[in-house]
């Protein structure tokens, strides 16, 4: 019945022809019709996706890999398509059903990985759920205190041009994150267009301790006991900042993440 | 606000008191953090600078802290200043090693958890109290006749494991077996997966 069920699903004609003939045998029976009416509405999103000429039907990893330009590119598709690939042939055929009726490859593959990950995540080793707990708390520092923004956006916030946002980023005059996609930048590090009093020297501190661009983000958004104890009003860097307290933001980096006396 | 008006000092004459004690048994593992620049042998250190919460406030005699458990070295080294932590970069994992220390004799570490507390004439007041007041009580108990060799309590962000602060002469021999630095530990993942922190 499931290699039937996989021979249907391969061929959208066979699909059509099986589901004529199940009508024409259930003529007569409501219930019947109503319940194969709900199966023709879901088959269907599979028949659409199939046979949507966009996709490749075989040879779908050659086909990308003749486009490599990079060959870190190559590396990385491999690597995330060989944990993928893993996790879908564990996949029922209900729920491999289920994804390749999602509307877009991008809803598709947040569907699969979805599974591939976190569903899974028993499956995963201690250091892997450790890198995911990791990368979720990575979105979240990007979203608070006013979310972040595109290297664009930053230039017309600031009434520069990109590459102006670049080499401050590299001078290390305002903070902007590593992405997949180039950086972003902290929105709560601007006020009317300019970075704030004082962020300049933090990062410096920041940036001779050799802390990295996401652990000084990290910096400026936790509680700091130093701040606590001395300035419990501002008891982050950015309250500190904002509060015209840049000497003591800058004093607060001294004691960030270094080890205590164990 | 809560504003605090009297000294957390311990009783008069506490010095000369004979105190309920954990015993470490000769040979038992317990664990220290150190930094990985650093030569395994220069793990066991006795720091005198006064830091700690039961430092010396004389800055005479040296203190190590060690964890009674892996678990414990952990939550010291990288929890203690915060419990908001929710992500470490791999790289502060690299920076530090840790080592197994075990000693060659018996330790009686002053006992500072359970109902010990109260027998020792404490409360958990101890552990939140600032360190000039706590480290009048580790003065007392370095000069002890009964030669104690450090004191044994609870973890700041996790009462279920131990830490010990030990004294400087205190504890005889000590040998190091050292384990590597924390990225490279599976342990290290799951003691940071019991507490929801991930790395980056």
């Amino acid at each position: 019945m499931i290699e039937n069920a996989r021979e249907t699903v391969a061929s959208p004609e066979v699909v059509e022809e099986a589901l004529r003939q199940l009508k024409a045998s259930l003529e007569g029976n409501v219930e019947a019709q109503k319940a194969l009416r709900t199966v023709e509405a879901a088959v269907e999103g599979v028949v659409l996706q199939l046979s949507d000429d966009r996709l490749p039907k075989r040879g779908l990893a050659d086909a990308y890999v003749a486009k490599v330009t990079r060959p870190m590119t190559e590396v990385v598709w491999n690597r995330t398509a060989r944990a993928l690939l893993a996790s879908v042939e564990e996949m029922s055929d209900d729920w491999l059903v289920h994804i390749a009726s999602c509307p877009t490859d991008k809803g598709a593959l947040i569907e699969a990985l979805s599974e591939a990950l976190l569903e899974s995540s028993d499956q995963l080793s201690a250091r892997e759920r450790a890198e995911l707990r990791g990368a979720q708390a990575k979105k979240a520092w990007l979203e608070e205190r006013g979310g972040s923004l595109s290297p664009q956006e930053t230039a017309d916030l600031m009434g520069v041009k990109r590459q102006t946002v670049s080499d401050k980023r590299n001078r290390g005059e305002i903070l902007g994150v590593p992405v997949a996609k180039g950086y972003r930048y902290p929105a709560w590090q601007f006020t009317d267009g300019k970075p704030l009093k004082g962020l300049k020297e933090v990062l410096h501190e920041l940036n001779q301790a050799g802390h990295s661009d996401w652990a000084k983000l990290r910096f400026f958004l936790g509680e700091n006991d130093f701040l606590k104890a001395n300035y419990p009003a501002t008891p982050t860097p950015i309250d500190a900042l904002k509060a015209n307290k840049s000497a003591a933001a800058a004093e607060a980096s001294a004691s960030y993440m270094t080890l205590v006396s164990l | 606000m809560t504003i605090k008006h009297y000294t957390f000092r311990p009783p008069t004459g506490y010095q000369a008191f004979e105190l309920a004690t954990y015993r470490l048994p000769a040979g038992t593992f317990v664990y220290r953090c150190y930094g990985s620049h650093r030569p395994p042998e220069q793990s066991v250190y006795f720091g005198a600078a006064g830091s700690g919460r039961f430092s010396d406030p004389r800055m005479e005699l040296g203190v190590m802290y060690v964890g009674k458990s892996f678990a414990a070295a952990l939550v010291e080294t990288l929890l203690h200043s915060s419990p908001e932590v929710d992500a470490i970069p791999i790289d502060d994992l690299k920076a530090i090693a840790v080592a197994e220390l075990s000693f060659e004799r018996n330790l009686e570490l002053v006992k500072f958890s359970g109902p010990e507390l109260k027998r020792n004439h404490t409360t958990a007041e101890i552990f939140t109290c600032p360190h000039s007041e706590s480290q009048l009580w580790a003065s007392d108990i370095i000069d002890n006749p009964r030669d104690y060799a450090g004191i044994y309590y609870p973890c700041r962000h996790n009462s279920d494991v131990h830490a010990l602060a030990l004294f400087d002469g205190r504890t005889g021999d000590i040998v190091v077996n050292p384990l590597g630095t924390l990225d490279a530990l599976d342990e290290t993942y799951e003691v940071l997966g019991r507490h929801g922190v991930g790395v980056f």
